[in-house]
């Protein structure tokens, strides 16, 4: 709680560096932000509260994305249920091949999710045969759920955000009062304990990552609304940096077992708040990758500094 | 046919859980040849025999944490197959646990009740986790707040959070895999008081243990088991220590008196006014040849104030003098460069890489013995000066490189104690030395003891077997809630009064 | 032999492959050239040896190379003399790895964790410095990688060089072996007197020093520095190694497998070059290929101790 704190403060300071931020149409910017960001980091969150880590999201996003548009483009009538379930599908089958390979081979999460981040995007490539989807080729109908909605005082809360709001909703719940949910938390503690009261560590393994898939794939078709356009080699490209930071920034105990879905959603707003600072106080793009960095670096060094003090105390 | 005897002996009913034909190989291992067990309604069962006799593997058989090569296993009469702990629990088959392992971050009732939540149509019912985890903590006699984090609960609560989790699914049939053996007396009776009121419910009780004291505190009837295969069964009334360590080993067994030994030397160790996280204010001093006992319950502060001294963890105040000299190492690398070795406590936590071969393992503290100034390692030097320790160590190995971890219990204690060995010490901590291990090298251990004292060595020796304790130290000092509460000559120190110091003076 | 038989095997197939795709493929000075743009892959995943068998992992070191590549270009480019700059090339390099080490010991951070941070620093920096633009070197420093000695380019010449001092280093020293015992077991490594931390740092500053060595090859060898130069580098260097035969969880190094598995990498991009193979699914196929070993590897390991594993540490 004290990173969020420390961060909120912060955004407090930016307000009087750049009030601009607060105004309706950056709070928009920040509100088209939010859902790609809360989406994936959903998932990136069971998967760390799992022992685990998925850098392998950005590139499950960047498939699905242009799955997505490659069905559209041929058939521009598709209800857009059915595109956002094609994406969740697509994601789904993904996250299933990472949790396969960590649940049931017992292989280390990171270097499968390092070979997938690979191969997954080669399969972005292999899926629109290495073409761009461009905003000609997406249909208006699913542009407009990232534009339009219910307005209030400037600030639109578009079909997107509704849609992330359920997920996270489902999430919040699943978590409180699901078996299942807490059976996680359980097995991120202290996996041999979990086995021993009939946990099943492989249940857990492979559900995280095959949500964590599913949620990117989710989040893959928000991205296509959101910008119109995808480039195989770019869409989601560096994501899983973005999306680590807001579970890190969360307070998610990096080595699992504990974690808020609720801090969650305020470390991602913090996140995408962040996004729109950096480009209002007109600082280059190119020092997001940098300023995500520090931020990650910052939140982890914390992490364990707590832990040491911890050590100390004992 | 001894499974049809055992039958025809105790019982001929169909209740109860009976194992038989269980046959389990790890590798070209063979840990369990055909060996049956039954376990009656209503009567406490002691599994026991020395360490690798597969005591503890037929328990995790039963419970499925082990998949045997074949087994027939009947609970009631009915032919289970159980391949997972979660259907053994789903049987009502629980097994307990030697260490206890909780959720530091969820409550005490989400511990309890993890993987078995009450649920109202799949919702999770938290009133009635919290009120039913609080009724099962009570009729263990426990009145832990079960509100709070788990976080840092000592052994014994968390034993019986194991317990109440057990009792939550309504276990028919319970095995205690060594569940004793971190604990202390006035917990052990807790938890045997729970056992016997589990039995006169008509529970199947099962306890592995090798401390034959709590075989015939606690049981009915005893199984021995040697080399993977059934050797006795017997009934606790009708038999005696003695004829139970015959089966065991095979053959009788001394229990060597003290050697009485005279000790004279210069003083190597003297311990003033040591204070650190875990004891506070520890007086003594241990001379050249003289074996030191430090005895005292688990928790006492034994483990911290050797570990304190090997440099692991740093004391806070007082002072310390080797061989006169101040000394205050600041990792374990000084400590043996000033001539202290430490057989840790946690063999393969903390004393071998297990994946690694016997000879690295062993070479690992003293590498710079063998190196030339650049740091090189003479391999010829390593194998020259390893070896010889190992053999005189009577460790069983087939080759200097086979890997750690195919080694037997007493064999890899053994490599533990050669690599603190190869460059002679001149003070050597032994914690729990010869716990886990089997009869056989728990003689060569207590052999070697002595010879190093007798060589001159400084030893001290952290044990809680109070008698191995007693029959090798010259002098005891017994540790109690963090602080030596008084030290025993070899003519005081008796099992009462270490116990009495142990406890705080309320001897029983 | 026998444990560098993945690597030699899956070559051989590659070069067979490769040879019926192409009559050049078994061209020496072609597969010499071919390994000339990989060697500084190739020598950071030597050196990643020391950090992965110590159990640890180093995802930054691809920033590292190009961000002190960028700065070594600044540096040239500002007219400072050339030792200089690729002597404090060699020292930033140095450096940022045992940043890594000293906040991985200090903060008793998980590696990968820090490293991610790092990667995203180093590469980071390198962006907000240079953003799209680029930085040329003197015409007269380009090229080390047209020079040859002996039959083969300078590059390969240091991998070699690195990989006979490695594999000494870790086989036949006091603190080889300490890396692999701080690999194979932390805390035994710490109650046996090895200086546990003090080896940790020391493999992010030996992973780190040859990041250097590779920035000055890499800006040698193109004449510019940029911020998107290896991109997704990680990916091929973790594969070497692994396929390799060091295991991914520490305690045990093939330094020489290694360099057998940095042969494969270059055959295998080779035949995919001229199989015109894009970039992006020559990193896919290279993706497939690292979880296929580590797969491989563990069916194996699996078969033989399955029971073992399934059941806790703890049969007494």
């Amino acid at each position: 709680m004290k990173s969020i704190g420390l961060t909120a403060l912060a955004l407090i300071g930016l307000y009087f560096v750049a009030p601009r931020l607060f105004a309706a149409d950056s709070i928009n910017s920040i509100l088209l932000w939010l859902p790609l960001i809360l989406t994936v980091a959903l998932g990136e969150f069971f998967v760390v509260v799992a022992r685990g880590i998925d850098i392998s999201v950005g590139s499950i996003l960047g498939c699905s994305a242009m799955l997505v548009g490659v069905i559209l483009r041929s058939n521009a009538e598709l209800p857009l249920t059915l595109a956002f379930a094609a994406g969740g599908v697509l994601g789904l089958v993904l996250g299933l091949v990472n949790g396969l390979l960590v649940a049931a081979a017992k292989l280390p999460s990171l270097i499968v999710t390092i070979g997938t981040l690979a191969s997954f995007r080669g399969l972005a490539f292999l899926i629109g045969k290495g073409e761009t989807i461009t905003a000609s080729m997406v249909p208006d109908r699913l542009m407009q759920i990232s534009s339009r909605g219910a307005s209030l005082g400037g600030v639109t809360f578009t079909g997107i955000a509704l849609l992330c709001t359920s997920l996270t909703v489902f999430a919040f719940l699943f978590v409180r009062f699901v078996p299942f949910g807490r059976a996680i938390f359980a097995f991120g503690g202290q996996p041999e304990a979990a086995t021993r009261r009939g946990i099943s560590g492989e249940r857990v393994q492979l559900f995280v990552f095959t949500l964590s898939g599913f949620l990117a794939g989710i989040a893959g078709v928000i991205y296509l609304s959101r910008f119109g356009q995808v480039q195989p080699g770019a869409a989601g490209s560096g994501f899983e940096l973005t999306v680590i930071a807001a579970v890190a920034i969360a307070g998610t105990k990096l080595t699992g077992g504990n974690g808020s879905i609720l801090k969650v959603v305020l470390a991602s707003v913090i996140v995408a708040t962040l996004n729109v600072a950096l480009s209002i106080l007109g600082i280059d793009t190119n020092w997001q990758m940098l300023v995500y960095g520090i931020v990650l670096l910052l939140m982890v060094c914390g992490d364990g500094y707590r832990r040491r003090a911890q050590l100390g105390v004992r | 046919m001894p499974l049809q005897e055992n039958r025809a002996v105790f019982t001929q009913e169909t209740t109860g859980l009976q194992a038989s034909g269980v046959n389990l190989s790890f590798g070209e291992f063979r840990v369990l040849d055909s060996v049956s067990l039954t376990l009656t309604p209503g009567s406490i069962h002691a599994i026991t025999g020395e360490n690798g006799a597969g005591k503890s593997s037929l328990a995790k058989v039963i419970a499925g944490l082990y998949e045997p090569d074949s087994a027939s296993i009947l609970l009631n009469g009915e032919e289970l197959h159980i391949r997972s702990p979660r259907e053994g629990l789903a049987l009502g088959i629980a097994l307990i646990h030697q260490e206890p392992l909780t959720f530091p971050d969820l409550t005490i009732f989400e511990n309890i009740l993890a993987g078995n939540l009450p649920t109202r149509r799949g919702i999770v019912d938290w009133a009635s986790a919290k009120e039913r985890s609080r009724e099962l903590l009570q009729q263990l006699g426990s009145s832990l707040d079960v509100e709070r984090v788990a976080g840092d609960l000592s052994i014994a609560d968390q034993q019986m959070l194991e317990l109440a989790a057990a009792l939550s699914h309504d276990a028919k049939v319970w095995i205690f895999d060594e569940t004793t053996a971190p604990l202390t007396p006035k917990e052990i009776q807790r938890i045997f008081k729970i056992m016997r009121e589990l039995r006169d419910k008509g529970r199947c009780i099962a306890i592995v243990t090798h401390h034959l004291d709590e075989v015939f505190d606690i049981s009915d009837e005893i199984s021995v088991l040697r080399g993977g295969v059934n050797v006795a069964h017997l009934r606790t009334a009708e038999t005696t220590q003695a004829e139970v360590v015959r089966h065991m080993v095979g053959r009788d067994i001394a229990n060597g008196a003290h050697s009485g030994r005279h000790v004279d030397g210069e003083v190597a160790l003297r311990v003033e006014n040591l204070t650190g996280a875990d004891f506070h204010d520890v007086n003594f001093e241990v001379r050249r040849g003289e074996v030191f006992g430090i005895a005292g319950l688990v928790g006492a502060g034994r483990t911290e104030l050797a570990q304190a001294i090997f440099g692991v963890t740093p004391w806070v105040s007082g002072k310390v003098e080797l061989f006169q000299q101040s000394y205050k190492p600041t990792n374990p690398g000084q400590a043996i460069g000033a001539g202290v070795q430490l057989v840790p406590e946690d063999r393969r936590g903390a004393g071998l890489m297990l994946e690694r071969s016997i000879l690295e393992n062993a070479a690992l503290t003293s590498l710079s013995f063998f190196a030339n100034r650049v740091g090189m390692v003479s391999a010829e030097r390593e194998r020259d000066s390893i070896v010889p320790v190992l053999e005189r160590l009577r460790t069983a190995l087939r080759s200097p490189d086979q890997h750690v971890g195919e080694l037997s219990g007493g064999n890899q204690q053994k490599v533990v104690l050669a690599k603190a060995l190869v460059e002679p010490p001149r003070l050597i901590i032994f914690d729990e030395p010869t716990r886990g291990v089997d009869i056989g090298a728990k003689e060569d251990v207590h052999k070697l003891i002595i010879e190093l004292a007798d060589s001159g060595i400084a030893v001290i020796l952290i044990s809680s077997d109070l008698p191995e304790v007693l029959s090798l130290s010259d002098r005891i000092g017994v540790m109690r809630r963090g602080t030596i509460a008084g030290v025993l000559g070899q003519s005081e120190a008796t099992h009462d009064s270490v116990i009495a110091l142990a406890s705080g003076g309320t001897q029983s | 032999m026998r444990r560098n038989l993945t690597p030699l095997l899956l070559s051989l197939v590659v070069l067979i492959v490769g040879s019926r795709i192409s009559p050049h493929f078994l061209d020496f000075a072609y597969l010499r050239d071919s390994a000339t743009l990989l060697a500084e892959i190739g020598i950071i995943a030597i050196a990643m040896n020391f950090v992965i068998s110590a159990g640890q992992i180093d995802l930054s070191v691809g920033s590292n190379m190009v961000l002190t590549a960028c700065l070594t270009a600044k540096m040239l480019a500002a007219g400072l003399p050339p030792i200089v700059c690729f002597a404090s090339g060699l020292v930033i390099a140095t450096l940022l790895g045992y940043l890594n080490g000293v906040l991985i010991t200090f903060f008793k951070a998980p590696s990968f964790l820090i490293t991610v941070a790092t990667l995203a620093i180093f590469r980071g920096a390198a962006k907000a410095m240079l953003g799209p633009t680029s930085v040329k070197i003197p015409a007269d420093l380009i090229g080390i990688d047209t020079v040859t000695a002996g039959g083969l380019t300078v590059p390969l010449l240091i991998l070699l060089m690195l990989t006979v001092m490695a594999t000494f280093v870790l086989n036949k020293t006091v603190f080889g072996r300490w890396v692999i015992a701080v690999g194979a077991n932390p805390r035994t490594a710490l109650f046996s007197g090895v200086p546990v931390e003090r080896v940790i740092r020391s493999t992010f500053l030996i992973t780190g020093f040859c990041c250097g060595i590779a920035s000055l090859l890499l800006l040698s060898r193109l004449g510019v520095a940029r911020s998107d130069l290896a991109m997704g580098s990680e990916l091929d260097i973790i594969t070497i190694v692994v396929v390799g035969g060091t295991a991914i969880q520490g305690g045990s190094a093939n330094v020489v497998g290694s360099l057998l598995a940095f042969f494969l990498l270059t055959l295998l991009r080779t035949a995919m070059g001229v199989a015109s193979v894009t970039a992006e699914y020559q990193m896919t196929i290279i993706g497939i290929l690292l979880i296929a070993v580590v797969l491989a590897k563990r069916v194996s390991f699996q078969s033989i101790v399955k029971k073992f594993k399934s059941s806790g540490p703890k049969p007494t």
